[in-house]
Parts: C-alpha cells; structure tokens; sequence
C-alpha cells in the first residue's frame, strides 16, 4: 500500500485553491527544484510556500492556462520552461482538478519526446498486432515494441492465474543486461488486492528506486489528496513491487495493465538497469498501447474460444447423437467414434456405473477402486450435482497409489437416488514450477530469490468451459434416462395391462371349464353306478379312461388357477424366518403325502425377504421337487441350506437332493408351465410346481435356477432382492 | 313348521342334475327346489305368506346371470321374511377373497364344488346331516 500523499522524489506537486490561488500544500521537495523561497520572510520559512500566492511560483499567463485547463477532460501537458518567476528546467505541468482546488503534477520531460512520433509507433504496433496468427506471437510482438520504443532493459507478459491468483511470466522481450524471467512464477502476495485496484484504475504506472526518500506534502490537500495515489505518474508503489524492484537490482520498473471484460488479465511488466522516467506524453503512449492490446487479445481470445466451442459442440453432437440411438446407455457409452473420451480434453479415462452395468473406458483404477471412490464420494460429496478436484489424494489418501489414472476427478450422479454414475478421471500431470519468490516466511531481502517446486499427485485443473459442457453432458444424460425411463413405464403399464386381462381370462376360463369338467366325470360315475353291472369290463375300462382323463384336465385347471393366484395377490414383505417356513412346508407336505419326510437343515440361516405365505409356496414346491425326484433313492437326502456369494451378505438360498438329476439341456424348461421330463404315469400334480415358484421368486426381484446333472442330484438356488421395507409393508 | 324341502339356485343344468341325483341317494330325502336363477328363486322364497312353506336351507350358485348368488343371499338376509332361512354358497372357486366376501354378504356355510361325482354325495349327506337333520331339533325363529 502506498503511503498517503506520499510521491516519488523525482516529481513535484503543488495543489492551490482554484478560486483565491493561494497555494494550499505542496510536496516537500520543491525548494530543490526551484530553490529557496525568496518571497518568505526569515530562514526557517524559506522551503514553504503555502498560503503564498500562486504568482510566487508561475507566471500569470501560465496561470491563466492552468484554470483553463482544470476544466477540460485530459488536458495536454503545460511546459513551464519560460517566463516564470523561478527556474524549473525542462519541466511540465499536468493539471488536475478536485472540486475546489486543482493538483499541479511538476514532472521532468523525457529527451526521448522530442524524437518521437508516438501516433506512428502506435500505429506500428497496431498493424504488427493485426498481422499476428496467434495471441502468442501478438504478445511477443508487443513485449519487443515496448522494450524498444521506451528504451527498457526487459519487457515480459505476466499473466494472472484466474484461480489461484498466482502469475507466471509468459512472454518476455529482453537484452543482455538482465536475465530471462520466462516461465517464472510469482505468488499471489507478490500482487495484493492494494495492486490489483491500483492496475484497473490507472492501467500505467512507473517506479523508479531513488536516493532520495518519497516526497511528502506539507500543508493541507484538501479534496486533491484522494487523487494522488491514483491519478499521478509519480505516485509511489505498493511494497511487494518496490521490495521486487529493488532485490532484482534494476531502477526502474514501468507496468501497464491488461484488462479484459474489466478484470486485470496480465501486466507488462518492464524494467530498466538505469534510472528512467516516463513523462506524461510516454505514459499515455503506454496506456493506448495496453489498450490497443487488451482489445485484440480479448478479440483473439473470443475467436479461439468460439472455434473450440463449435469443434466441441461438433464432437458432443456426434457422441450424444451415439448415445441417444443406442439402445442401452452402455452401448452408447461404449461406441468408439468418437468416443466419450474425447468429450473433454485432457480426460484419461472414464468410469460409468449405471443400470447394473460397470463400464470403463481408457485409463481406470480397478473395478474396486472406482467403486470405492465412488462410496467415498457418495457419504461426502452426495448432495452436489457434480464435484471434482485436480488432486484427489489431498481430500481422498488411497488415492496416492491411483496417480497414474486418477490424479484429478470429476464425478456425476446420473439418477436421484446416487446409485448411477459417470466418473471422468485425469492422470497426475508432474509440473515443475519456477517461483521468482518465496513463500511470505522469506527472510527479509531474499523474497524475490527462486525456489523450485514440483507439483506431484495434481491432474491438470478442470476449466469453466470443461465443467460447463459436463453439466451440459450430464443433463443430456439425465434426461435420456428420464425419457427412457418414462418409455419403459408407459410400457410397464401397458404390459400390466395385459397381463392383468390375461389372469382375468385364466382365471375365469379355469373356473367356467370346471363346470363341463364336473359333467363328464359325473356322468361317467352315474354310468358306472347304474349300467355297470350291464356292460362288458372294456366298456367299464373305458369310462374309467374317461374319468381318468378329466382327473388330469381337472389337475390342470388347478395348476393354471395356483399360477394365476401367484401374480394376483399382493406381497407383504417381512423378514422371514427361513427354518419356520422349511418346517410348516415340511408338516404341509407331510400331511399330504402320508409319509414323513426328512429334511437337513443348515442352521443359523439368514432371514429371507418377502411374502411370507408366497414363500412357503416356494418351500412347499421345491421340497415336494425333492422328495418326488429323489423318492427312488435307497436313502433319500434333502437339504436347505444358504450359501454367501460376496462380502455384503448378498447369497443364494438352497434346497439340494440327491435324486435323479436332470440334464443340463433341460435347465431352462423345467420352469416353464406343464414340461414335465418324466412321463405321465410319475405325474404327481406339479408341472406347474416350478413355474410357480419362478413366478413367485421374480416378483421378489429375485431369480431361482438349478445346478444338476443327471444321476447326481438336483440343487435349485434362489435369491429374493427386495428393498428394505417397512415390515409389513405391501407392495 | 317349515317343509321338509332344500332351494338350489343353481344356473347349470348338469350341477343340478348331480345335486338332485345325490340328494335322492339320501334315507328320507328333502324334497329339491331347483331355481334356475336368483331372481326366480327370490319370487319363490318371498312370494308366499305362509312361513311354513319357506325350505329348511338355500344353497346358491354365485355365478348366474341376473341375480347372482352373493345378491340373492343379500337380499334373503335383509328381508325379514327370510333373514333366518339357512343359506350356503356353494361355488367352484376357492380364492379366498370369494370365500370372505360370501360370510361378509351372512353366509350360513361356503362350500367349494367338489369336482368328482363321488366326492359330491359325500358332501350332500354331510349337508343333510348338519343343515337338515340337527338343525331341525332347534327352533329357527329368535
């Protein structure tokens, strides 16, 4: 922060009042310039002028000129080299008005201003701009014109780093006095918030270290002080840029500022071995340059990022254009031209768990790592519509050993529920950083030496415009999903539908078969009973026939109206209690056999979710399997049991006998309606048995299957899957 | 007191036809009234004053066009006439839900059809038993 009022020594000010034209305060150093007052009475007094008239200091003429000037917006400079009451050299006026008094800044005229055209080395640079292919070679352009045309040693690009605030050198114009700064970094409290305000209001400033220490104001300012920080040239600087100046061993420092949409976007900054002083007629040389510059870079800029965003725009079209005609999410996911990777630059690979499915593109940890990332994500960072990080160790340790492939991570849910995601992931990108200074513990004297950095574990950072088109992504996303989803419960529905009209019908067509059903066995008794002892014993043999056919329609019917039932009534989900349900199947089935049957029990045994009287069907079905097909056996060995499959519990539940077995070709039919395998005389009322119980297990989200082979016995697994409910609840 | 007689509101001629054929097999059968519809079996129970003419028991078919059984047992139960006339449903279905709504509708008895002939007369004599039989020995009026 610079001090108040408070200038570089090498300048002057004087500040009168507009109306009186006492002089009100002026700065400390003006007796060196022009001498002692000779119009103050006694020594003491001989180095102030306030409340002396102005006349003691300027002609009436210039004057005259100066409140003329105070009126009128950027006034030219006033030369002060002839016809005044004191000496002031080769000097100049610049006149600044403040209400009621008006800031003379006395400033020493630069040999350089007679020899120059400036509009024509404005023009110069204005063409060599134009000419330019690349803001690279525009900048490099303007970092030799400045060096050139003010006389500096050194001129560089510094531009500022949006985030961290930290700047790195990135174009320099230099000769052999100094040394290359190029690629340097500087930290962000090398340009505090006092700099930054000071660049937008006055985009040029100069610092020129002196013997002499600042020039102070004696007297009172009044309204002129505020200006003095701001509007003059010869204001002082804020102490991290007079510490630079002076530890790089350089005089003079000259920056004008870059600013694009209002924001400082870089600063040239140039120095110079030997003392150097811009005048009034450079500084606004500098300034029309930095503007001329700000504005084609902020032209360049707009074209770069308008063709990037229609090359991009191109390539998202084509990859969601993929995405939309695929006919899962995975398969679009998945297509290779172009591939999702190459959605946002610099991705490494990508990770997508969604509908079940785990897909990865390109480089990715492991299918466990991901997932394990993906809990973390979910506890932590649950709640936001997206999150991410260009380095994921600093926030998540394990992911020290995932450098390689997920350095940087941005992350997405794709459903509500946090269950489905998309994971972009960048590899480490090792940089190593040149800082100019230290970190703010330096010792005094040695901030600006260089120390060397290596950043490790970093990804290259997630841009706007990167972040911006994911959630663009990620909204497509989402909504392929809603519609694909919203397309599959219109289907649901219309499936529902007819599946419900079709238990209409069966239930009904099964209820109004019985009646003709009952006719024919009725008749065929009332036959039997009244005309038997008349007819021969092949007609007797034939109505038999008869009633033992409409036996087995009769079955039939029954089975139909057990299978219907199944999807037909609604599930109260408890958690079951599996041995209770494996003993009232077995007293079932006991009691309809006739003969006790013994069943192996693995105990303890999970609870199982579900129906509780659906999934005593389900016992009842498969235990009856098993004492049907292993009743041939010497010993017959039934056996329930549970078996895990990985660490969350999940695992199957079954019922193993040692019977005849069934060949694998048959594993599939076995749970259809009526395929029986054996021949009718073994039917024993179950070709239904285990559609039933498939039916039954898939409206419990879950699947049953078999594992046999002929002669070795039969085991049916089976799982239900549902969500932990309310007990009790009906679905 | 009442007729030594059983109403069957039965729409199938064949299911009848076993009824009646079971029925005769009994000792002393009650004589049948065979209704083929309910509201043909709803004139004939309310459209005499005598009392004394009101069977000892209706069994009903549900299905039967117009007048369904479930109706018709609603109807004799409402009506003080015949509120405390004995009726079972009898019906080929055996889903719960039929079976619960005929009791909501006061159902004396459901019964499933019996899908053999032989099963049939067994079920006949145990009607005869319990509805005509020991029912006889108790007053059916309050």
């Amino acid at each position: 922060m610079p001090a108040d009022n408070q200038i570089q020594p090498y300048a002057c000010v004087v500040i009168f009042d507009a109306t009186t034209l006492h002089i009100c305060a002026h700065s400390n150093n003006l007796q060196q310039v022009v001498g002692a007052n000779a119009g103050a009475v006694g020594t003491e007094e001989a180095d102030t002028w306030v409340d002396q008239t102005l006349t003691s200091l300027f002609s009436p003429d210039t004057i005259l000129a100066m409140r003329r000037m105070a009126d009128q917006y950027l006034p030219p400079p006033l030369p002060l080299h002839e016809g005044q009451p004191v000496r002031w050299g080769n000097r100049q006026a610049i006149v600044f008005s403040a209400g009621h008094r008006i800031l003379l800044e006395i400033e020493p005229r630069s040999p350089k201003v007679y020899g120059e055209n400036w509009d024509l080395r404005l023009l110069e640079a204005s063409e060599l701009f134009a000419r330019a292919v690349s803001e690279a070679e525009m900048l490099g352009d303007a970092c030799r014109l400045l060096a050139s045309t003010l006389g500096l040693d050194r001129a560089m690009l510094y531009q500022i780093d949006e985030v961290t605030g930290d700047g790195i050198v990135k174009y320099e114009h230099k000769n052999d006095l100094l040394p290359s700064l190029l690629g340097v970094r500087f930290r962000k409290e090398d340009y505090p918030e006092e700099a930054y305000r000071l660049h937008v209001q006055q985009p040029v400033s100069q610092y020129t270290v002196s013997d002499q220490p600042p020039a102070a104001l004696i007297g009172d300012p009044g309204e002129a002080a505020q200006l003095i920080n701001y509007v003059l040239g010869c204001r002082t600087t804020y102490t991290a840029a007079k510490e630079f100046v002076e530890q790089i061993h350089v005089s003079t420092q000259v920056t004008i500022s870059l600013t694009i949409r209002d924001k400082v976007w870089g600063v040239f900054t140039c120095q110079s071995r030997e003392p150097l002083y811009l005048d009034y007629q450079l500084r606004t040389f500098a300034r029309l340059f930095g503007i001329q510059v700000s504005r084609d870079l902020s032209s360049f800029s707009a074209n770069l990022a308008n063709r990037r965003i229609l090359d991009a725009d191109h390539l998202r079209a084509r990859i969601r254009n993929n995405i939309a005609r695929a006919s899962s999410l995975v398969e679009g996911f998945s297509k290779p031209d172009p591939s999702l990777i190459d959605y946002i630059p610099h991705t490494g690979g990508i990770a997508v768990l969604v509908e079940d499915n785990y897909l990865s593109l390109g480089c990715t940890p492991g299918e466990n790592e991901v997932r394990e990332i993906l809990r973390w994500a979910r506890q932590e960072h649950g709640e936001k519509e997206i999150y991410y990080t260009d380095h994921l160790e600093g926030v998540y340790p394990p992911a020290r050993d995932l450098r390689d492939c997920a350095a940087g991570i941005l992350l997405a849910p794709l459903n509500a529920r946090r269950t489905e995601w998309i994971l972009w992931l960048r590899p480490e990108h090792v940089d190593r950083v040149v800082y100019g200074s230290r970190d703010g513990d330096g010792k005094p004297g040695e901030r600006f030496t260089k120390t060397i950095e290596v950043r490790e574990g970093f990804s290259l950072p997630w841009t706007d415009e990167q972040l911006s088109s994911i959630r663009d992504f990620h909204a497509f996303v989402r909504n392929v999903v809603i519609e694909r989803y919203s397309e599959l419960t219109y289907i649901n529905r219309q499936l529902q539908a007819a599946y419900n009209e079709l238990e209409a019908f069966s239930y009904t067509v099964s209820h109004d078969l019985r009646a003709p059903l009952r006719g024919i066995d009725g008749f065929a008794e009332i036959l039997m009973e009244e005309y038997g002892s008349k007819m021969e014993l092949d007609a007797r043999e034939l109505i038999r026939t008869i009633q033992f056919n409409a036996a087995r329609m009769n079955q039939f019917i029954t089975d139909i109206l057990e299978l219907s039932r199944v999807g037909r009534v609604n599930l109260v989900v408890n958690d079951c209690d599996v041995a209770q349900l494996v003993r009232s199947a077995v007293a079932d089935l006991t009691k309809q056999l006739g003969h006790p049957i013994e069943v192996k029990l693995q105990q303890p045994l999970p609870p199982l979710r579900g129906d509780r009287n659906q999934l005593l069907l389900v016992f009842k079905h498969l235990l009856s399997n098993a004492v049907k097909y292993s009743s041939k056996q010497a010993i017959s060995t039934i056996e329930v049991g549970f078996v895990r499959r990985n660490t969350f519990g999940d695992g199957e539940f079954y019922i193993a006998d040692n019977g005849i077995g069934i060949n694998e070709d048959h594993h599939q039919r076995i749970f259809g309606m009526f395929n029986r395998l054996v021949t009718n005389d073994d039917y024993a009322g179950s070709g239904v048995g285990l559609a039933v119980v498939r039916r039954i297990i898939r409206r419990h989200n879950g699947e049953v299957r078999i594992e046999s082979k002929p002669g070795s016995g039969a085991t049916f697994f089976f799982y239900t899957d549902l969500p932990p409910v309310i007990t009790g609840q009906t679905i | 007191m009442y007729a030594n007689k059983i109403l069957l509101a039965e729409d199938d001629t064949t299911d009848a036809e076993f009824f009646q054929r079971a029925l005769s097999r009994l000792d002393s059968p009650p004589e049948l009234v065979w209704c083929k519809s309910g509201t043909e079996a709803y004139l004939g129970l309310t459209g005499q004053d005598d009392a004394s003419a009101l069977p000892r028991l209706a069994i009903l078919d549900i299905k039967m066009p117009g007048m369904n059984g479930l109706e018709l047992l609603e109807k004799i139960k409402s009506d003080e006439r015949t509120k405390n006339l004995p009726v079972i449903i009898m019906s080929s279905s055996d889903e719960p839900q039929d079976i619960a709504r005929a009791y909501d509708c006061g159902a004396n008895g459901y019964l499933v059809k019996p899908n053999r002939f032989q099963d049939l007369r067994d079920l006949v004599g145990s009607i005869h038993t319990f509805w005509i039989k020991t029912n006889r020995l108790k007053p059916l009026h309050d």
